[in-house]
């Protein structure tokens, strides 16, 4: 019989960390592909994602707009509300047999929960990884929501199984995103930033493709709400006392989204004492790889510099909170939230260049290994009972 | 517990209430109680959506997410207590989480069977200060990566409840009550409680077992009807069905609830308690009610010596219940209790450093 699985993304990023578990599950005989699509993928402000999901040859059976506007931590939590709500009548039209639920988005528990109550088996994507932020509890809560893991490193792996999950359940597959990280053709520093001046950039202002750039991707840590337009400022001096120019990402949607925007609005997009930093909104996966591969420095808080920078050795300032406990290469250096020690650690990477490559999320066979044992495994018993 | 706080000068009391409790066929009894007690309820999230099935029950829990956000901003506590395993206690404290708000947990690191089992773990994960409320369980939280500085076992604040309550139960308490055959408390009668186990599917099947065995058992009993989980509408349509065929003469009488100390005086003067409720294993190790423990909903949870386990055969129930009667009452265990549990907890609510960002404690 063939197994219906139906995978659920929120966003960009998790996206990327299941998009090659949807391609072999495409692919494979055994299995049926069902894909919700919800969250800022719906949203024009992330770029509308959706399109790009379709572009790559998933049809959404489910499009969920469910985002509140407000960007505060009750809007959130109302979102997720909403998200359970109507992931329960999509689940029961679908009738899946398996959910794929990724990573630790605030959207990511809804995806959990609504299947679990509902008697579906749950796949959790990347779960016993150690950051900072609300996600720390939500994944480990989904985790325990969860029938089937399917972890990134081996660290996690073990953080699972200590967690009360049957081994037998947990697969080290490695990170999806690897896998497509793996498969991107090299630019050269030139070339990126052609395309990006040519595909991205809106306005007359445009980056210089003679000259190095960093890269800086700062979200907001939504358990410090408040702090976050500090906290970004603190980023931005450091980065104009360098002058080096920036290509900046405009955060994710959580709570103090709003906070960053309106203070990178007020260093981005001109020109200040030869500083030039432009706020994009969404760069296509593979250019954007790209433009991480040949960064000078990738700056702030993303995962991308954890899981992604060590396999090409850019070197990572990461700061604050964030990614505390995370798994990273040797390529990262940390900074608190203050303009000096950020600009210390940012010329202190400048000064060391490129790092050696470090594989540390898998082998890019994620996508493969995660749909062999959608198919073959065994599902395990619905009721859930923790191992000790 | 709520008393204890109430009653602390530190401390501000707020209550809110949802589910099953705002519900009339569920728990009406409960509500009037709280408030004749005392007790002001500052919010009322009605909440359930009907169906009785899994569709339900996961709405059911967004509803609640939603609701919850707009009053816990509204009322900005320092921190919100949750209680067990439900899916709406689980959506409460996504809600008090995801807004910043120290989540303090009682009973977790239980084990059970039933969506609860998963449900219960995942409030840990999400919450800050946890009271369990025996030590496997205090074990078992701590393994699952807390801190166990936040870890604390004060003992079953409703094994502590069970213990305080002087009431005594009447049979003119028990008769005004629901419908069926009137019971004679001062003569040996069951207890019936037996709720879905939403994991599984054949909770019609299970509960004309219990019906059965519990007929040919030959005595009286007082049955509850199930709780509102997915599969509630099967259970109780049996129950129904046989209600309005028979009436009277078969020695059931079908209850919704009793008020909370009621319920405990019944639990301490019935002969034995059949079926699958939590009490069974936690407040009459403490009475050492005989107990007759069906299927898997309580699979895992640290019982005393009380507690007959069967499967949901109908042979094995009944001769359970039979060994149980002739066995009469056991010992008190105190697995579950300990003295002044309110006490500590509202003394720890009260002193205790609170945090938001949580990370995995490595033992």
């Amino acid at each position: 019989m063939v197994r219906k699985i139906c995978a659920i993304t929120a966003n960009r990023a998790d996206f990327s960390r299941i998009e090659t578990i949807l391609e072999a599950v495409k692919k494979h005989p055994d299995l049926d592909l069902q894909l919700v699509v919800l969250g800022s993928h719906l949203l024009e402000k992330t770029g509308h994602t959706v399109q790009e999901i379709i572009k790559r040859g998933f049809i959404p059976d489910q499009t969920i707009q469910m985002e509140l506007e407000g960007s505060n931590p009750v809007s959130m939590t109302k979102s997720v509300g909403l998200a359970m709500i109507e992931l329960a009548t999509a689940l029961d039209r679908l009738k899946p047999d398996v959910v794929v639920a990724p990573v630790d988005r605030f959207e990511s528990l809804a995806m959990g929960i609504a299947p679990a109550l509902m008697n579906i088996h749950v796949a959790h994507v990347q779960g016993g990884e150690v950051t900072g932020t609300i996600d720390e509890s939500i994944r480990h809560a989904l985790t325990k929501m969860s029938h089937l893991h399917f972890v990134a490193t081996e660290k996690s792996r073990e953080r699972v199984i200590k967690m009360g999950e049957l081994e037998e359940t947990v697969f080290n597959v490695g990170c999806p995103g690897t896998d497509l990280l793996l498969k991107i053709p090299p630019l050269s520093r030139e070339k990126t930033i052609w395309r990006l001046n040519d595909e991205i950039v809106r306005g007359d202002k445009k980056f210089d493709p003679s000259k190095p750039y960093f890269l800086l991707i700062q979200h907001p840590v939504t358990t410090e709400f408040g702090s976050s337009g500090d906290q970004i400022k603190e980023t931005m001096e450091a980065l104009k006392n360098i002058g080096q120019q920036a290509i900046v990402l405009w955060p994710n949607i959580d709570a103090g989204s709003d906070d960053i925007s309106k203070i990178l609005r007020r260093y981005t997009d001109k020109e200040i004492d030869h500083f030039t930093a432009l706020a994009l909104k969404h760069i296509p996966h593979d250019l954007f790889t790209n433009t991480l591969r040949n960064a000078s420095c990738l700056v702030g808080n993303s995962s991308t510099g954890m899981r992604e920078a060590c396999y090409f050795g850019t070197p990572v300032v990461n700061i604050g909170t964030r990614q505390s406990g995370r798994e990273r290469g040797r390529n990262v250096v940390d900074a608190p939230n203050d303009r000096k020690q950020i600009e210390d650690a940012i010329r202190f990477q400048l000064g060391h260049g490129a790092y050696p490559v470090e594989h540390i999320y898998g082998d890019g066979t994620a996508g493969e290994k995660t749909a062999e044992i959608l198919a073959t495994i065994k599902l395990p018993n619905i009721q859930k009972k923790i191992t000790y | 517990m709520l008393k204890e706080l109430q009653e602390h000068p530190d401390i501000d009391l707020q209550i809110i209430c949802t589910g099953a409790l705002l519900v009339d066929r569920y728990g009406e009894k409960v509500l009037e109680d709280l408030e004749a007690s005392g007790f002001k309820i500052q919010e009322k999230i009605l909440s359930h959506i009907e169906g009785g099935n899994h569709v339900a029950m996961a709405k059911t829990a967004g509803l609640v997410a939603l609701e919850a956000t707009n009053i816990l901003q509204k009322l900005d506590p320092d921190i919100a207590v949750v209680c067990g395993d439900r899916s709406e206690v689980l959506a409460m404290t996504i809600a008090a989480t995801y807004m910043n708000k120290p989540v303090a947990h009682i009973e977790g690191g239980d084990l059970s069977g039933s969506i609860d089992e998963s449900v219960r773990h995942a409030i840990t994960k999400l919450a800050h200060v946890h009271f369990v409320t025996n030590e496997d369980s205090r074990k078992r939280v701590v393994q699952m990566g807390e801190n166990p500085k936040y870890v604390f076992n004060f003992g079953s604040p409703d094994v502590e409840f069970a213990s305080l309550s002087d009431m005594k139960i009447t049979n003119e308490i028990v008769n005004n009550r629901g419908v069926g055959d009137h019971i004679d408390i001062t003569k040996p009668f069951l207890t019936v409680i037996q709720h879905p186990v939403t994991t599984e599917r054949d909770n019609f099947a299970h509960i004309e077992t219990t019906l059965d065995a519990v007929l040919e058992a030959g005595i009286p009993a007082i049955w509850f009807w199930p709780n509102n989980d997915a599969g509630t509408n099967e259970m109780s349509r049996k129950l129904r069905e046989f209600h309005e065929k028979n009436l009277t003469n078969h020695g059931i009488r079908f209850i919704l609830d009793l008020k909370p100390d009621d319920f405990t005086s019944l639990l301490k003067t019935t002969s034995c308690l059949v079926g699958n409720s939590s009490s069974g294993i936690k407040e009459c190790s403490y009475f050492g009610t005989p107990v007759v423990n069906i299927g898997s909903r309580q699979n895992g949870r640290t019982r005393g010596p009380n507690v007959i386990d069967v499967s949901t055969d109908k042979e094995e129930i009944k001769k359970a219940i039979t060994a149980q009667l002739s066995h009469g009452p056991y010992p008190r265990s105190d697995i579950y209790y300990k003295p002044d549990t309110s006490k500590n907890i509202a003394a720890t609510l009260a002193n205790i450093e609170l945090y938001t960002q949580k990370s995995f404690h490595h033992a």
